[in-house]
Protein backbone atom coordinates (compact mmCIF):
# COMPACT_ATOMS: atom_id res chain seq x y z
CA UNK A 1 0.00 0.00 0.00
CA UNK A 2 2.37 2.73 -1.00
CA UNK A 3 3.41 4.23 -4.41
CA UNK A 4 0.92 1.58 -6.57
CA UNK A 5 -2.31 3.52 -5.62
CA UNK A 6 -0.67 6.99 -6.24
CA UNK A 7 -2.21 7.21 -9.66
CA UNK A 8 -5.45 6.14 -8.18
CA UNK A 9 -5.15 9.04 -6.02
CA UNK A 10 -4.83 11.28 -9.08
CA UNK A 11 -7.40 10.41 -10.90
CA UNK A 12 -10.03 10.23 -7.45
CA UNK A 13 -8.77 14.46 -7.31
CA UNK A 14 -8.87 15.13 -11.04
CA UNK A 15 -12.53 13.69 -10.91
CA UNK A 16 -13.49 16.06 -7.50
CA UNK A 17 -11.88 18.84 -9.57
CA UNK A 18 -13.83 17.91 -13.26
CA UNK A 19 -17.03 17.94 -10.79
CA UNK A 20 -16.18 21.19 -8.86
CA UNK A 21 -15.65 23.19 -12.43
CA UNK A 22 -19.15 21.34 -13.44
CA UNK A 23 -21.16 23.30 -10.19
CA UNK A 24 -18.91 26.24 -10.79
CA UNK A 25 -21.07 27.12 -14.47
CA UNK A 26 -23.22 29.35 -14.09
CA UNK A 27 -26.10 29.51 -15.27
CA UNK A 28 -27.63 32.94 -16.74
CA UNK A 29 -31.12 34.10 -18.04
CA UNK A 30 -31.85 37.24 -18.79
CA UNK A 31 -35.26 39.20 -20.40
CA UNK A 32 -35.21 41.54 -23.24
CA UNK A 33 -35.53 43.08 -26.84
CA UNK A 34 -34.79 41.83 -29.70
CA UNK A 35 -35.36 44.01 -33.10
CA UNK A 36 -36.11 43.38 -36.60
CA UNK A 37 -36.94 45.59 -39.53
CA UNK A 38 -40.09 45.71 -41.86
CA UNK A 39 -39.09 46.74 -45.86
CA UNK A 40 -40.83 49.78 -47.91
CA UNK A 41 -42.33 49.81 -51.11
CA UNK A 42 -40.97 52.17 -53.52
CA UNK A 43 -43.08 53.96 -55.89
CA UNK A 44 -44.70 52.21 -58.83
CA UNK A 45 -42.95 53.08 -62.40
CA UNK A 46 -45.58 54.51 -64.76
CA UNK A 47 -46.91 52.91 -67.51
CA UNK A 48 -47.65 52.66 -70.75
CA UNK A 49 -51.02 51.50 -72.06
CA UNK A 50 -52.30 50.89 -75.77
CA UNK A 51 -55.24 50.50 -77.34
CA UNK A 52 -57.30 47.77 -79.46
CA UNK A 53 -60.38 48.35 -79.65
CA UNK A 54 -62.10 47.99 -76.21
CA UNK A 55 -59.15 46.29 -74.99
CA UNK A 56 -56.50 48.27 -73.66
CA UNK A 57 -52.57 46.84 -72.66
CA UNK A 58 -50.59 47.85 -69.68
CA UNK A 59 -47.15 47.41 -69.77
CA UNK A 60 -44.93 48.46 -66.26
CA UNK A 61 -41.57 48.14 -64.90
CA UNK A 62 -40.63 46.29 -61.97
CA UNK A 63 -40.68 47.88 -58.59
CA UNK A 64 -38.45 46.95 -55.61
CA UNK A 65 -38.92 47.75 -52.01
CA UNK A 66 -36.64 50.39 -51.10
CA UNK A 67 -33.94 48.43 -49.37
CA UNK A 68 -33.80 45.77 -52.71
CA UNK A 69 -35.62 43.18 -54.08
CA UNK A 70 -38.72 42.91 -56.08
CA UNK A 71 -42.24 44.20 -55.25
CA UNK A 72 -44.11 40.86 -54.78
CA UNK A 73 -46.94 42.19 -56.99
CA UNK A 74 -49.43 44.88 -58.23
CA UNK A 75 -52.45 46.72 -58.63
CA UNK A 76 -53.74 49.14 -61.52
CA UNK A 77 -56.00 51.56 -61.71
CA UNK A 78 -57.77 52.81 -64.33
CA UNK A 79 -58.65 57.04 -64.37
CA UNK A 80 -61.18 58.97 -66.54
CA UNK A 81 -59.39 61.73 -68.04
CA UNK A 82 -62.89 63.90 -68.02
CA UNK A 83 -63.69 63.12 -64.29
CA UNK A 84 -60.56 62.32 -62.39
CA UNK A 85 -62.02 59.43 -61.04
CA UNK A 86 -60.19 55.87 -60.46
CA UNK A 87 -61.57 52.51 -60.34
CA UNK A 88 -59.61 49.23 -60.21
CA UNK A 89 -58.77 47.80 -63.65
CA UNK A 90 -61.05 44.59 -64.62
CA UNK A 91 -61.21 41.91 -66.78
CA UNK A 92 -57.65 40.62 -67.16
CA UNK A 93 -56.26 43.63 -64.63
CA UNK A 94 -57.94 42.99 -61.86
CA UNK A 95 -56.96 41.85 -58.38
CA UNK A 96 -53.01 41.75 -57.18
CA UNK A 97 -50.90 40.53 -60.13
CA UNK A 98 -46.98 39.37 -60.13
CA UNK A 99 -47.07 39.59 -64.14
CA UNK A 100 -45.71 42.89 -65.54
CA UNK A 101 -48.27 43.40 -68.64
CA UNK A 102 -51.97 42.78 -68.44
CA UNK A 103 -55.02 43.60 -71.13
CA UNK A 104 -58.32 44.93 -69.95
CA UNK A 105 -61.01 43.99 -71.56
CA UNK A 106 -64.43 45.40 -72.23
CA UNK A 107 -63.14 48.75 -71.48
CA UNK A 108 -65.74 51.33 -72.20
CA UNK A 109 -65.65 54.23 -74.69
CA UNK A 110 -63.72 56.97 -73.67
CA UNK A 111 -60.22 58.65 -72.60
CA UNK A 112 -58.63 57.15 -69.90
CA UNK A 113 -55.26 56.29 -68.10
CA UNK A 114 -53.53 54.01 -65.76
CA UNK A 115 -51.51 53.47 -62.98
CA UNK A 116 -49.66 50.50 -61.19
CA UNK A 117 -49.10 50.50 -56.99
CA UNK A 118 -46.83 48.04 -56.12
CA UNK A 119 -48.28 45.68 -53.44
CA UNK A 120 -47.06 43.15 -51.14
CA UNK A 121 -49.36 40.63 -49.01
CA UNK A 122 -52.99 41.91 -48.57
CA UNK A 123 -52.92 45.15 -47.32
CA UNK A 124 -49.41 46.66 -48.16
CA UNK A 125 -49.29 49.06 -51.14
CA UNK A 126 -46.77 51.45 -52.35
CA UNK A 127 -46.99 54.57 -53.28
CA UNK A 128 -49.05 54.84 -56.83
CA UNK A 129 -47.35 55.50 -60.25
CA UNK A 130 -47.78 58.32 -62.25
CA UNK A 131 -50.57 58.04 -64.82
CA UNK A 132 -49.79 56.69 -68.49
CA UNK A 133 -50.13 58.97 -71.23
CA UNK A 134 -53.98 59.33 -72.52
CA UNK A 135 -55.53 56.60 -74.14
CA UNK A 136 -59.05 57.02 -75.88
CA UNK A 137 -60.98 53.76 -76.49
CA UNK B 1 14.04 7.07 6.02
CA UNK B 2 10.44 6.86 7.73
CA UNK B 3 8.28 4.07 5.90
CA UNK B 4 4.57 4.93 7.14
CA UNK B 5 2.04 2.14 6.31
CA UNK B 6 -1.94 2.42 5.65
CA UNK B 7 -4.27 0.43 4.72
CA UNK B 8 -5.89 0.30 1.31
CA UNK B 9 -9.17 1.41 3.05
CA UNK B 10 -7.75 4.07 4.72
CA UNK B 11 -6.01 5.60 1.74
CA UNK B 12 -9.37 5.52 -0.24
CA UNK B 13 -11.59 7.42 1.85
CA UNK B 14 -8.13 10.27 2.18
CA UNK B 15 -8.30 10.50 -1.60
CA UNK B 16 -11.95 10.80 -1.67
CA UNK B 17 -11.94 13.62 1.00
CA UNK B 18 -8.87 14.81 -0.93
CA UNK B 19 -11.39 14.92 -3.77
CA UNK B 20 -14.24 16.81 -2.14
CA UNK B 21 -12.06 19.18 -0.71
CA UNK B 22 -11.22 20.18 -4.55
CA UNK B 23 -14.71 20.76 -5.36
CA UNK B 24 -15.28 22.43 -2.78
CA UNK B 25 -12.78 25.48 -3.19
CA UNK B 26 -13.45 25.55 -6.98
CA UNK B 27 -17.29 25.52 -6.12
CA UNK B 28 -16.79 28.51 -3.65
CA UNK B 29 -14.58 31.00 -6.10
CA UNK B 30 -17.75 31.10 -7.87
CA UNK B 31 -20.18 31.06 -5.16
CA UNK B 32 -21.03 33.72 -2.68
CA UNK B 33 -23.01 31.17 -0.88
CA UNK B 34 -19.98 28.84 -0.90
CA UNK B 35 -17.39 28.27 1.55
CA UNK B 36 -13.83 29.36 0.99
CA UNK B 37 -13.30 31.65 3.19
CA UNK B 38 -9.57 32.05 1.39
CA UNK B 39 -11.19 33.48 -1.83
CA UNK B 40 -11.48 36.68 -1.16
CA UNK B 41 -12.16 37.08 -5.12
CA UNK B 42 -15.33 34.73 -5.54
CA UNK B 43 -16.83 36.07 -8.19
CA UNK B 44 -20.97 37.14 -8.23
CA UNK B 45 -22.51 36.45 -11.49
CA UNK B 46 -23.79 39.73 -12.77
CA UNK B 47 -27.61 39.79 -15.20
CA UNK B 48 -26.87 39.55 -18.84
CA UNK B 49 -28.16 43.41 -20.10
CA UNK B 50 -29.79 43.24 -23.52
CA UNK B 51 -29.45 46.41 -25.36
CA UNK B 52 -31.55 48.28 -27.58
CA UNK B 53 -30.24 46.72 -31.04
CA UNK B 54 -32.56 48.49 -33.40
CA UNK B 55 -29.81 50.41 -34.68
CA UNK B 56 -28.05 47.62 -36.41
CA UNK B 57 -31.44 46.48 -37.82
CA UNK B 58 -31.24 45.59 -41.50
CA UNK B 59 -34.92 46.07 -43.63
CA UNK B 60 -35.69 42.60 -44.57
CA UNK B 61 -39.02 41.74 -43.65
CA UNK B 62 -42.67 41.88 -45.90
CA UNK B 63 -45.72 39.84 -46.23
CA UNK B 64 -44.78 36.65 -46.66
CA UNK B 65 -40.88 36.76 -45.57
CA UNK B 66 -38.73 35.69 -42.81
CA UNK B 67 -36.06 37.89 -41.81
CA UNK B 68 -33.66 38.68 -39.21
CA UNK B 69 -33.30 39.15 -35.29
CA UNK B 70 -30.78 41.33 -33.91
CA UNK B 71 -29.89 41.13 -30.10
CA UNK B 72 -27.09 43.00 -28.19
CA UNK B 73 -25.91 41.23 -25.18
CA UNK B 74 -23.50 43.00 -22.59
CA UNK B 75 -22.43 40.53 -20.64
CA UNK B 76 -20.42 42.52 -17.23
CA UNK B 77 -19.21 39.54 -15.66
CA UNK B 78 -15.42 38.72 -15.76
CA UNK B 79 -15.98 35.19 -17.88
CA UNK B 80 -17.60 34.78 -20.74
CA UNK B 81 -20.77 33.53 -21.62
CA UNK B 82 -22.28 31.22 -23.73
CA UNK B 83 -26.44 32.24 -25.23
CA UNK B 84 -27.61 28.66 -25.90
CA UNK B 85 -31.60 29.69 -26.34
CA UNK B 86 -33.78 32.54 -27.03
CA UNK B 87 -36.98 32.26 -26.80
CA UNK B 88 -40.09 34.86 -26.92
CA UNK B 89 -41.88 35.97 -23.38
CA UNK B 90 -44.93 33.62 -22.96
CA UNK B 91 -46.29 37.26 -22.00
CA UNK B 92 -44.86 39.44 -24.78
CA UNK B 93 -46.05 41.10 -27.63
CA UNK B 94 -44.65 42.22 -30.54
CA UNK B 95 -44.65 45.75 -30.80
CA UNK B 96 -43.55 48.57 -33.47
CA UNK B 97 -42.42 51.95 -33.73
CA UNK B 98 -45.13 52.39 -36.15
CA UNK B 99 -48.04 53.09 -33.48
CA UNK B 100 -51.51 51.69 -32.76
CA UNK B 101 -52.62 50.35 -36.66
CA UNK B 102 -49.51 48.42 -37.32
CA UNK B 103 -49.32 47.30 -33.61
CA UNK B 104 -53.13 45.75 -33.95
CA UNK B 105 -51.17 43.49 -36.71
CA UNK B 106 -47.92 42.97 -37.26
CA UNK B 107 -48.15 39.80 -38.55
CA UNK B 108 -45.01 39.27 -37.02
CA UNK B 109 -44.04 36.57 -35.03
CA UNK B 110 -40.98 35.05 -33.91
CA UNK B 111 -39.80 31.32 -34.13
CA UNK B 112 -37.64 30.18 -30.52
CA UNK B 113 -33.84 29.82 -30.88
CA UNK B 114 -32.53 26.38 -29.18
CA UNK B 115 -28.90 24.85 -29.58
CA UNK B 116 -27.40 28.33 -29.78
CA UNK B 117 -23.76 28.98 -29.31
CA UNK B 118 -23.60 32.95 -29.11
CA UNK B 119 -21.05 33.86 -27.06
CA UNK B 120 -20.34 36.94 -25.77
CA UNK B 121 -16.99 37.63 -23.77
CA UNK B 122 -16.20 38.92 -20.48
CA UNK B 123 -17.23 42.56 -19.78
CA UNK B 124 -18.10 42.75 -23.67
CA UNK B 125 -21.02 43.55 -25.80
CA UNK B 126 -22.19 41.85 -28.69
CA UNK B 127 -24.75 42.30 -31.52
CA UNK B 128 -26.48 39.45 -32.65
CA UNK B 129 -27.95 38.20 -36.02
CA UNK B 130 -30.33 35.71 -35.74
CA UNK B 131 -31.19 34.91 -39.10
CA UNK B 132 -34.64 33.79 -40.27
CA UNK B 133 -36.45 34.14 -36.72
CA UNK B 134 -39.04 36.20 -37.43
CA UNK B 135 -41.70 35.80 -40.34
CA UNK B 136 -44.45 38.14 -41.46
CA UNK B 137 -47.54 37.12 -42.82
CA UNK B 138 -49.93 38.67 -45.22
CA UNK B 139 -51.86 40.49 -42.92
CA UNK B 140 -49.33 42.70 -41.92
CA UNK B 141 -50.99 46.31 -41.65
CA UNK B 142 -49.69 48.65 -44.80
CA UNK B 143 -48.61 51.00 -41.77
CA UNK B 144 -45.88 48.16 -40.31
CA UNK B 145 -43.76 49.56 -43.57
CA UNK B 146 -40.38 50.68 -42.72
CA UNK B 147 -41.33 49.64 -38.84
CA UNK B 148 -38.60 48.43 -36.36
CA UNK B 149 -40.64 46.11 -34.20
CA UNK B 150 -39.56 44.72 -30.65
CA UNK B 151 -39.77 41.21 -30.09
CA UNK B 152 -39.85 40.46 -25.90
CA UNK B 153 -37.52 37.99 -25.57
CA UNK B 154 -36.00 35.46 -22.99
CA UNK B 155 -32.36 34.95 -23.23
CA UNK B 156 -30.64 31.72 -21.79
CA UNK B 157 -27.01 30.91 -21.46
CA UNK B 158 -24.27 29.73 -18.59
CA UNK B 159 -20.64 30.50 -18.52
CA UNK B 160 -18.20 29.12 -20.41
Amino acid sequence: MRRRFLPLLVVVVAAGLLAGGAAAAWALSRSGPGAAKAKTLAVGSQPTASVQGHKVTVTWTATSFTTGGAAPGYVIRRYNVATGVGVGATNGCSGTLTVLTCTETGVVSGSWQYTVTPAAGTNWRGPESPKSAVVVV
Amino acid sequence: MITIRVSKKFFLVVAVVIGLMATGAIYAAWNTSGSGNGYAKAATASALTIGDASASTTADLYPGSTGAVKLKVTNPNPFAVRITTVAKQASGTITSDKGAACNASTGVTFTDQTGLALDVAGGATSTFTLSGAVSMTNASDNSCQGAIFTIPVDVTGASN
